[in-house]
């Protein structure tokens, strides 16, 4: 199974978010901020080992990239080693902006953000536009990520 | 012929699964027929192109994100202006979802993703495009309303 570009993707665009990112923790909001925050620092480093540690355990955890779903931590977990390989191999970079999260209560919270993927191709940087939403949820004190669904547009 | 993802939309939930984490909350079975219930309403009107009943089941707020297909709609006004442009043009989509993953999000929210199936007409024929959907929902005065959604739709060289 061919590992998808957008899971690439998340494996690399910490550093603008993150430059982006503030470094308060005052309420629910920004502790998911300092969540995403390092779950893309995780990424950005190629971090397997700690950004699987973000996702909840089970096998309700879903990850959707382009229209393709992956049910349950462990194929995840395969999926996102699968994607190592592409990661190092390829020239990307990737940046987000303008993230935004909301609470859905006191345990639960999504974050929407759009994103850009700059690959280069032997004719040049391949540059794309994109989305991610991340459903998170507060357990024992920790966020985990529930749900992740990372989408690039199409290419022209 | 693109289709918006977020119109292309559902139809069976399942169960989701007891969760491994003790903290998980389970499906309430309310949760899930109402879900369910919700999510059939949403594809029966998409697929007759009530474009009035379903931008009543979105959060009319200027904070309403839709995404699709990367690209994000901002606000119940934007998403309105896509429904219209897709969703006017009755008979030339139908779409049919598969088993919906539902999970809630304390009581009054929930979480549901699956897959969906569109199947659009081109002038060389019906095309299916393979998506998968998630949606947040949130129950307001007893009712549903999608506060986010995100569809994507699988490459065809993936």
């Amino acid at each position: 199974m061919k590992p998808s570009r957008a899971w690439v993707c998340l494996l690399s665009f910490a550093v603008a978010l993150a430059a982006a990112s503030s470094s308060r923790a005052a309420g629910p909001e920004d502790e998911v901020r300092l969540f995403v925050q390092g779950y893309l620092n995780a990424a950005n480093a190629l971090d397997i080992a700690t950004l699987m540690r973000m996702y909840a355990p089970g096998s309700g955890t879903t990850v959707v990239r382009n229209g393709t779903i992956t049910y349950g931590w462990d194929a995840i977990n395969a999926q996102a080693k699968r994607s190592i390989g592409i990661a190092v191999r390829d020239s990307f970079e990737v940046s987000a902006e303008d993230m935004r999260v909301t609470p859905l209560g006191p345990q639960n919270a999504y974050v929407v953000t759009p994103l850009i993927l700059t690959e280069e191709t032997p004719v040049g940087p391949n540059r794309r536009h994109g989305a991610l939403t991340l459903i998170v949820e507060k357990r024992q004190g920790k966020w985990l990520i529930l749900h992740d669904h990372t989408t690039l547009t199409p290419n022209p | 012929m693109r289709v918006p993802g977020s119109f292309l939309c559902l139809i069976c939930l399942i169960a989701f699964p007891a969760a491994a984490v003790a903290a998980a909350p389970s499906t309430t079975p309310d949760t899930r027929t109402e879900v369910l219930a919700f999510v059939r309403a949403f594809t029966d009107a998409a697929n007759r192109a009530d474009v009035v009943a379903i931008m009543e089941m979105y959060d009319r707020s200027p904070d309403l994100l839709s995404v699709n297909d990367g690209a994000i709609a901002r606000g119940w006004d934007a998403v309105r202006e896509q429904a219209n442009q897709v969703l006017g043009k009755q008979g030339q989509f139908t779409i049919s979802a598969g088993s919906f993953d539902v999970i809630p999000l304390g009581a009054n929210r929930a979480l549901a993703v699956g897959p969906v199936v569109a199947t659009v007409q081109t002038q060389r024929g019906p095309v299916q495009l393979d998506q998968v959907t998630t949606l947040v929902l949130e129950k307001r005065q007893g009712k549903w309303l999608i506060v986010h959604d995100h569809t994507s739709t699988k490459e065809s060289d993936e």
